[in-house]
């Protein structure tokens, strides 16, 4: 297939935008998505309903809520059809969720890794238990019953530890003004 | 098996993110279903539940942060939109065109490769180039220093306390040959291979340790000096999880991280010490997630010399001492040493018994 320069220079600059919204898109996807194939789909359909509308983008508006935009009208017809992949129904909390992300992307960082380097600290400052457990869940991807057999503690406590563990993540994230206090 | 206690202070909105969470396939709420609250969810918790999944979307992420499993994700989408091809948004020109025999397919298709291969190299160099060309900087200027004094500092990663303060550390060590420790040591470099470092045991004795490049030499309380031309001789016994990691050649160790760990540039801030200057930060993780190794690393260089002025290796495991540490490098004095300062005989009395060991 010969391609024009123009569709390849195209693709080049599409390229660079994938990149550089990858590390975001992943996080409002997996937020909001249970299923980890599933997200993977996702972000591919996504990206290439994006690619397919660039004509219709806005240069003068951000990339990352027109493309967080399309991942929630994906989203809700992947609910519609599946729906015990669905945490919270409904299009407000992907709206909340958006506006998190798009607060999180506005942080000084060249990366989305960098915007959400406080994270890294926020871990290291749990304590031990709960540090482990975290390791243990995202880092190892185990299971809670695997780490329930690791640690030697019952599930309902490891359950409890990751929520508590969470729980803490997100007060530190907040101090870190990472994560914006919900104005409810 | 131990028990968690507060059981009572989960609420419903937690019981069901905990569901949605870490429930697996088998378990009762790992339904077909999304898990229902009892009651309707007001503003306020849905809001948590948002939050909540945030914080676990983001560990996955930074769980997840290999290279290969980020660009296999690109390469396949961009695989799909080049299949994709002639579907994309941008409107060809309508307008007549040359044709294209006229228009030089060499130099179109050398063009188009040139422009691929240039945001290619620029996409993959972007985010750690900043990060990279930092500690390159600091390997420089490690390797061209003068004269450079470090304190080290140990401390519990939980409680901050020095590992020295320990009542636990010294107790056991009583009755046994003291160890010295690293907690409050002091080490001397010049160059490349000239070090001295200065430790102490629990209860107060001096172990030295030194080098001049050409012979090793160490110095304990109350036996011989022991020198030797053996370049593996006295070898300093590095905390298991630093092995291979850390040595007293700083640029070493500095180009061990370079290829063990993925570094970021965060920018420059000031360190405890010394408000007065804005450090270069690098911060930098395994990129396997090894547990023998310390996870995170912190480096802080000078902004403009990239002299480097503390390094951090925290959850670090010493021996006989429980739970995870925190081991702190930090640039005390760059005024030059006297000039047989790396000698072992500075550093002990003239009357010295000193045993010279042959290389084997």
């Amino acid at each position: 297939m010969q391609l024009d320069k123009t569709q390849n220079e195209a693709q080049s600059i599409f390229e660079i935008l994938v990149r550089e919204n990858e590390g975001m898109l992943m996080t409002y996807l997996r937020a909001a998505v249970r299923n980890q194939s599933v997200v993977e789909d996702l972000f591919q359909e996504t990206m290439l309903v994006a690619w397919r509308r660039l004509n219709e983008y806005d240069r003068s508006r951000p990339f990352g809520p027109w493309v967080r935009g399309m991942a929630a009208k994906l989203i809700m017809a992947h609910f519609r059809k599946v729906k015990s992949d669905l945490m919270i129904p409904g299009g407000d909390t992907l709206e909340y969720l958006s506006q998190q992300i798009e607060h999180i992307h506005e942080r000084p960082g060249d990366t989305w890794e960098q915007k959400i380097a406080a994270l890294e600290y926020c871990i290291e400052a749990l304590p031990d238990h709960y540090q482990q457990t975290i390791q243990l869940r995202y880092f190892k991807h185990q299971p809670a019953s695997t780490i329930s057999e690791i640690t030697k503690v019952p599930l309902e406590a490891v359950r409890k530890r990751l929520q508590r563990a969470r729980a803490q993540l997100l007060d530190c994230l907040r101090r870190k003004k990472v994560v914006m206090e919900a104005n409810t | 098996m131990t028990t968690e206690p507060n059981e009572s202070e989960t609420t419903p909105v937690d019981r069901l993110i905990n569901q949605w969470l870490d429930a697996e396939p088998g378990d009762s709420e790992f339904g077909e279903s999304t898990p229902k609250p009892s009651e309707p969810l007001d503003a306020k918790e849905l809001c948590h539940a948002a939050d909540v999944q945030l914080v676990h979307a983001m560990l996955m992420g930074i769980a997840e942060d290999k290279k290969d499993a980020r660009q296999s994700r690109v390469n396949k989408l961009m695989q799909s939109i080049r299949a994709d091809g002639f579907k994309q948004a941008v409107e060809k020109p309508t307008s007549p065109q040359m044709p294209r025999r006229y228009v030089g397919p060499v130099i179109r298709w050398s063009t188009a490769a040139l422009i691929i291969i240039s945001v290619t190299v620029l996409l993959t160099s972007l985010p750690s180039n900043k990060a990279m060309a930092t500690i390159d900087q600091m390997i420089a200027a490690v390797e061209n220093a003068g004269d450079r004094t470090y304190s080290i500092v140990v401390r519990d990663q939980k409680t901050g306390q020095r590992e020295r303060q320990s009542s636990g550390f010294n107790v056991e060590r009583r009755n046994r040959q003291e160890r010295a420790g690293f907690d409050g040591a002091t080490v001397y470099l010049r160059g490349r291979d000239r070090y001295v470092l200065y430790r102490y045991t629990p209860s107060g004795q001096t172990v030295i340790n030194g080098g001049n490049g050409q012979t090793n030499w160490l110095i304990r309380p109350g036996r011989p000096v022991l020198v030797s031309n053996d370049p593996q001789a006295f070898r300093i016994p590095m905390p298991e999880d630093l092995a291979g990691l850390l040595t007293l050649d700083f640029g070493e160790t500095l180009r061990q991280i370079r290829e063990q760990y993925k570094i970021k540039y965060l920018g420059t801030v000031p360190v405890d010490q010394d408000q007065q200057t804005s450090w270069t930060y690098l911060h930098a993780t395994q990129q396997e997630h090894e547990f023998e190794k310390p996870r995170v690393i912190r480096i802080w260089a000078h902004p403009d010399t990239g002299l480097l002025r503390r390094i951090e290796f925290a959850d670090i495991h010493l021996q006989d001492s429980p739970g995870p540490k925190k081991m702190i490098i930090d640039l005390r004095d760059e005024k030059p040493l006297p000039k047989d300062w790396f000698t072992h005989t500075a550093h002990h009395a003239e009357d010295a018994e000193v045993d010279f060991l042959s290389q084997q």
